[in-house]
């Protein structure tokens, strides 16, 4: 068998786009995995081999559930096919990842402390390559537990010898939680192999459902995507549609139920359920952040004041306002990225009057999503000034950031449907610049560093505004082309697949 | 009287029109200089291999995309810049419909019902019983054959005058077919229903168009009767000796191993076969719907 296959057969399972993106985050982490690990090196030479251990843990943690995981995909196409030499191929595969990620640093690192050590830092890389398996085979609704562990590892560390204690105490309980932990992930792995049942519904395992619902299928065309999280969520979390009032006369309302997801008009007690849905996930989040607080901290009362700080509260509304532009992005390239669903029926739907009538409404709907933001702007910058005292140059950045949310949903609502910038990878890679950069000004701008006035220092805002004409002048040209490309079209539910 | 002359006027306007269209995807040409006219409650099978471009002539002659040259006409009017009227009269049901996946299949009868002036709710609420498909389940929870269920439903509850489907057939079963093509055959015989539907099912073809039309690499091959084509076609087959005989206008050549010639061909316009046909030797072989379709298209 050749080794570089069997390196290259986990990332086959995943799509050309996402193993892209996968790729560059990998080299990405390595590289400043490595970085970090010389600095490391240079300092503290003595207790460099622990900390290294650790590091490779958390990234083993990470690449088991990222790159290694997926072969369990392949292992089940391989056993639907009847493909028994591919199914070879995926063990050894199994075989010389684990080699490679745990047996060999493990040992390098025992090596390097003077050999004492080795089985305890083995057995703890190996502790996070189990971890990280498990979450990935285990059902979705389990990836809770990932929400929980800062929580259990604080709660664990007080009754349990965790890797940095002496090493015999910490292999009394790891050796059998790992060896527990790979029975489970083998009972899993087979059962999915073997019984449909266990790769479908609640008991979907989580990698299939990250296959299919990451982030980049969503900034993309996958229409799919959406129809199948559709499917699988459970009754009472679908949104049930208000169709009052949708109609020949009611041009905005109608297309709102046509463009779907965010833009749909709700009943009062779907948007209630929506609400308190939201509600018990931020409560479950605030939580999370209290409980280890409460032991760690010794007083949940700090982190309280944490959360309903004024400059994070400045941050979370600014996150907000960015996550509701690219959702509406999102959703509207579907919908035009789709010849066979909701344009067709548009386009041939009697009572939306005239071309420009129904373009008017069309951007009139799609542009919904601009009052909210508009309104959590103005709270932005109320609370910038009025609470925080912000300064004139954070001020202009934050209205920046929180405007440039906006103008990147008015862009690309112009954009779409006009018929530009559709396809490839251009456009996402500017959605994600434009969230990126227009976060990081929002944190920027806020008194969460040590230096007061960042925007005002000369490199930042040399670098800040070389950041925002890159976003910027794309962007405008982006909307005007759309927006030409709007006017000449003869209807705008023309499909841009 | 004015009423009068509209009605006249409606009634020789072809329901669907398209001359000299053409189209492509990516630089490969899908359409090249299409011509074909719809007779008002005519149907017109349209046949042709997977790629053909079936889809995209029909998503042109609805003004669905933006062909790169020709004309698209519904009703009279240019398939781009249809008005209310004319969308009302006709109704389209896609390959694998996927629309509005986010609503239950009554709430999409509903919320599209509401746009057509003859919308026949009860006929609606009939179907989905009688195909057993569960008003309040999502349509992203129906499997793809009651989702294009969902849809003919859908486009025949509006009371087309024009009537639109591409391959309709595909997700179905053998009855919900069987039932679909007499609904298809119903509506054509009894209320006039221009249909246009494309497909590979040849029997499909035979059970209700009026007509046929060929697809092949973008270009309309053939147009005519489906009762005509046993009569107007055949396959001529010409021994090794007389192959140089063969007539130049034929509809497909082919060549076989040990040197003798078949070829589709048809009647001229005087309904006479080929002068090739008449030589000793010649064999003239009467084709099947099925047949010519596998003739040509091979």
């Amino acid at each position: 068998m050749n080794p570089w296959r069997l390196m290259a057969l986990p990332w086959m399972a995943w799509s050309k786009a996402t193993r892209s993106v996968l790729l560059a985050f990998t080299v990405l982490l390595l590289a400043l995995a490595s970085g970090a690990s010389l600095v490391g090196y240079h300092r503290h030479p003595a207790d460099w081999a622990p900390h290294a251990a650790a590091g490779i843990t958390i990234l083993d943690a990470i690449g088991w559930v990222g790159i290694v995981s997926p072969l369990m995909l392949l292992a089940l196409e391989a056993h639907r096919l009847r493909l028994p030499r591919l199914s070879r191929e995926i063990h050894a595969s199994l075989g010389l990842y684990a080699l490679l990620t745990i047996l060999v640093p493990g040992l390098l690192l025992g090596l390097q402390g003077g050999g004492d050590d080795a089985a305890a830092l083995t057995l703890q890389i190996a502790l996070g390559a189990s971890l990280g398996m498990a979450y990935a085979v285990a059902p979705s609704y389990l990836g809770i537990v990932l929400a929980v562990s800062p929580m259990l590892v604080n709660a664990l560390g007080h009754w349990l010898p965790l890797p940095a204690a002496p090493a015999p105490g910490f292999l009394v309980w790891a050796a059998p939680c790992t060896l527990a932990l790979w029975l489970l992930i083998g009972w899993r792995w087979s059962r999915m192999l073997h019984d449909e049942h266990a790769t479908q519904g609640r008991d979907m395992p989580t990698l299939m459902r990250l296959r299919t619902n990451n982030l980049w299928s969503r900034l993309g065309n996958g229409a799919n995507a959406e129809t199948r999280q559709i499917a699988q969520r459970a009754n009472w979390l679908q949104p049930a549609v208000d169709l009052h009032g949708c109609g020949p006369g009611q041009l905005v309302r109608s297309l709102r139920v046509a463009l779907g997801g965010w833009f749909m008009p709700q009943t009062l007690v779907s948007r209630l359920r929506m609400f308190a849905s939201g509600l018990a996930g931020v409560a479950l989040g605030v939580l999370f952040m209290l409980l280890p607080a409460s032991s760690a901290r010794g007083s949940a009362a700090s982190v309280l004041s944490d959360l309903g700080g004024a400059p994070l509260f400045v941050l979370y509304l600014g996150i907000v306002n960015s996550i509701l532009a690219v959702a509406g992005i999102a959703q509207l390239r579907r919908r035009w990225g789709r010849a066979n669903a909701e344009l067709s029926l548009l386009a041939l739907l009697p009572g939306l009057g005239d071309a420009t009538q129904t373009k008017r409404a069309l951007l009139r709907a799609a542009l919904r999503p601009l009052r909210p933001m508009l309104a959590m702007t103005a709270v932005v910058i109320t609370v910038a000034v009025w609470r925080l005292h912000a300064h004139g140059p954070d001020v202009v950045l934050l209205l920046l950031a929180q405007g440039a949310c906006m103008a990147m949903l008015l862009a690309l609502t112009l954009a779409i449907p006009g018929g530009v910038a559709i396809r490839g990878w251009r456009t996402t890679a500017l959605i994600v610049y434009g969230y990126l950069l227009a976060n990081a000004s929002t944190a920027l701008a806020l008194p969460l560093f040590d230096q007061g006035l960042v925007p005002a220092m000369p490199a930042v805002a040399v670098a800040l505004a070389v950041s925002w004409a890159s976003l910027l002048v794309p962007l405008s040209m982006l909307g005007l082309r759309g927006w030409r490309g709007l006017r000449q079209r003869p209807h705008p539910f023309l499909a841009n697949a | 009287m004015n009423a009068m002359l509209k009605d006249t006027d409606q009634a020789a306007v072809a329901p669907l029109a398209v001359r000299g269209l053409m189209h492509c995807y990516e630089g490969s040409n899908v359409l090249t200089g299409v011509d074909l006219a719809l007779e008002p409650g005519s149907v017109l099978g349209l046949i042709g291999r997977n790629g053909a471009g079936k889809s995209t002539l029909i998503r042109a002659m609805l003004g669905l995309l933006e062909p790169l040259a020709g004309e698209a006409r519904v009703f009279g009017e240019p398939a781009l810049k249809l008005s209310d009227d004319a969308k009302a009269r006709l109704a389209y049901v896609p390959q694998q419909p996927e629309a509005l996946a986010w609503l239950t299949a009554q709430q999409m009868l509903d919320y599209v019902g509401r746009f057509y002036p003859r919308w026949d709710a009860g006929f609606a609420k009939s179907m989905l019983e009688r195909w057993k498909i569960a008003p309040n389940k999502l349509l992203a929870k129906l499997s793809p054959g009651e989702r294009q269920r969902v849809d003919l439903i859908r486009a025949l509850a509006s009371q087309p005058e024009l009537l639109v489907l591409d391959e309709p057939a595909a997700a179905l079963d053998p009855v919900a077919r069987r039932e679909l093509l007499r609904e298809v055959a119903l509506r054509a015989g009894e209320s006039g229903t221009t249909v246009l539907f494309s497909t590979h099912i040849v029997s499909d073809l035979e059970r209700v168009a009026s007509e046929i039309a060929f697809l092949h690499q973008g270009r309309l091959l053939l147009r005519c009767g489906v009762d005509e084509t046993k009569e107007r076609y055949a396959r001529l087959w010409l021994p090794p000796r007389m192959s140089a005989a063969a007539p130049s206008a034929s509809l497909s050549r082919r060549r076989h191993d040990d040197g003798s010639l078949s070829l589709v061909v048809e009647r001229d316009a005087h309904g006479q076969w080929p002068e090739a046909a008449q030589l000793a030797g010649a064999r003239l072989d009467a084709m099947g719907l099925e047949d010519l379709f596998v003739e040509i298209a091979e």
